[in-house]
């Protein structure tokens, strides 16, 4: 068989392979078509992404394996107290193959269906909070288009986009399509994409004029220990972290709750902050446990589905299942912090190996690297 | 072709919107998804084509093929997309993936393809165009729709041989 004649078949295999749920409800009198579960973490819209999403993502190694109880036993649980470390922690550091993380206990009634490792990312994220408790989010990658949406801009609907120029800076706003709440606002720059997300009723508001006025741009980052963008966190603002991630642990874990199973996804970055992870949420609540600050957000595209922002000692975590939230936070504390030298032994079952086809960044000339990405203060 | 491809046909005769809406969405969805190679943000794209059909459907003499370039125009200006797949990449992982090794292997490759090869060879051999509509969808010349097939053929033999 020629190629010519054997790629629809495999074309129509890929096709199988994503699956699709039923078109969500369209809403005429606004022409807005019903947001779908697109975040749901599980399931067959997981399934459809396939393995071909690691673009800006560096690295990826599949560990696949169910926990072994002969490995992972001895590590003492944790026991997360230190309120401050949203702030103190080190923006996410190296040698995370060789760290600790979060892992079901052996004896216990989690178990561990697998493992994947992700290497250091393409972008960098970070949060803040505004003195009304708004959350802002910054995401920083490389290789800027302006218009945000390339040629594509002036196809948006003009009631989902708009154009200012704000702290001296020109900024660009877009609605979400499918979370109206969600409002991503581009800065314009040569060498770096710099997003600035939040939650809001307006595009533009006094928090916004401040956030972007307290942004420091350095286009020729010199050293990978630099970032290129750098907040001074105003007054009355408080910062929940950035940082570049370089290595990420991502678990699906499955609990019993009433006697019923549910699938979790718990991602893991060592020694990030949570701002890193919390950074992109749409209307995250927070809440105090064990003397530190975590948050819960309901994905609304998703209903039934929920996901737990938090900090330990080990660094930032995002926990999503089917499951409310204390439910989630009770998964977390049963997890006990484990050597991933171990996880990477847990490979007994046969998993997919996730290979990284992603072409090389491109990084607009004279821009230097990301390094580290963001860095805020406090 | 796939059966499960967008239709082709340029019959106007295609009901309501809420009907067309319903019998495109997943094929629709799939095209976003094969163009952006990026499953995540594939719903997100097939939605914002529908959106921006629905204003026009009654006026098109075909709205499948609008609809069709529209897909492909939004998956070519994507940037957006990408933190945002970037996030859940981090936070949820990819998914395992059923397929073959072979079908794998294309996948792969087509990823790697620059965008219009890309895209040439999905419209190519998974809707079955012709060079001619595959120029239109694109804004290209039909020669640069040969050209960029023949290109895309040498790489994906390279990887599937």
């Amino acid at each position: 068989m020629t190629l010519e004649h054997e790629l629809p078949g495999l074309l129509d295999e890929l096709a199988a392979d994503h699956r699709v749920g039923q078109a969500p409800p369209l809403d005429v009198n606004t022409r807005r078509i019903a947001p779908t579960g697109r975040h749901r973490p599980s399931g067959p819209r997981v399934l459809a992404v396939a393995a071909c999403t690691a673009l800006v993502v560096g690295g990826l190694v599949f560990i696949g394996g169910r926990n072994d109880p002969d490995t992972s036993g001895s590590e003492p649980a944790i026991s997360p107290s230190d309120p401050s470390a949203a702030t103190t922690l080190p923006d996410a550091a190296d040698g995370a193959s060789s760290g600790v993380v979060l892992a079901p206990p052996p004896s216990g009634s989690i178990e561990l269906l697998s493992v994947m490792q992700f290497d250091r990312s393409a972008t960098a994220a970070g949060a803040l909070t505004a003195p009304d408790g708004t959350v802002f989010s910054l995401i920083v990658s490389g290789n800027p288009t302006w218009p945000p949406s390339g040629d594509d801009w002036s196809a948006i609907p003009a009631d989902r986009r708009d154009m200012q120029t704000v702290a001296g800076r020109d900024v660009a706003a877009i609605v979400d399509a499918t979370a109206p709440t969600q409002i991503y606002r581009t800065v314009r720059d040569s060498c770096w994409a710099i997003e600035v997300l939040s939650a809001d009723e307006a595009m533009w508001s006094a928090d916004v004029t401040t956030l972007i006025g307290s942004l420091d741009i350095t286009e020729a980052v010199s050293s990978p220990d630099d970032a290129p963008v750098t907040i001074d966190v105003p007054q009355g603002w408080t910062s929940l972290g950035g940082a570049r991630m370089l290595t990420s642990w991502v678990m699906e874990l499955q609990a019993d709750v009433d006697g019923q199973p549910h699938t979790a996804h718990l991602a893991q970055v060592p020694n990030a902050p949570v701002g890193f992870l919390l950074a992109g949420e749409s209307n995250p609540r927070p809440f105090a446990h064990d003397g530190r600050q975590w948050w819960s957000v309901d994905i609304v595209t998703t209903p039934g589905m929920t996901s737990v922002i938090g900090i330990t000692d080990l660094g930032a975590f995002h926990i999503t299942s089917d499951l409310p939230a204390d439910e989630l936070v009770a998964i977390v504390d049963s997890l006990v912090a484990t050597p991933t030298a171990q996880l990477a032994s847990n490979s007994g079952v046969p998993g997919t190996a996730v290979i990284d086809t992603t072409p090389a960044h491109e990084q607009t000339s004279g821009c230097g690297d990301l390094g580290t990405g963001i860095e805020i203060d406090s | 072709m796939s059966d499960d491809a967008p239709v082709t046909d340029p019959s106007r005769n295609v009901g309501s919107f809420a009907d067309f809406y319903e019998e495109q969405y997943a094929a629709t969805v799939r095209l976003a998804a094969f163009l952006s190679g990026r499953g995540n943000v594939a719903e997100d794209l097939a939605q914002e084509a529908f959106i921006r059909l629905e204003p026009h459907f009654v006026g098109v003499e075909n709205p499948a093929a609008y609809l069709r370039t529209t897909v492909v125009n939004l998956c070519r200006n994507q940037h957006r997309s990408a933190s945002r797949e970037s996030r859940r990449l981090i936070k949820f992982g990819p998914p395992p993936s059923s397929v073959s090794d072979r079908a794998s292997e294309l996948d792969a490759t087509l990823r790697r393809l620059p965008y219009g090869e890309r895209a040439v060879v999905v419209l190519r051999y998974w809707l079955g165009l012709t060079e001619a509509e595959i120029a239109t969808h694109l804004g290209c010349r039909p020669g640069t729709v040969k050209s960029r097939h023949a290109r895309a053929l040498i790489k994906i033999r390279k990887e599937l041989p």
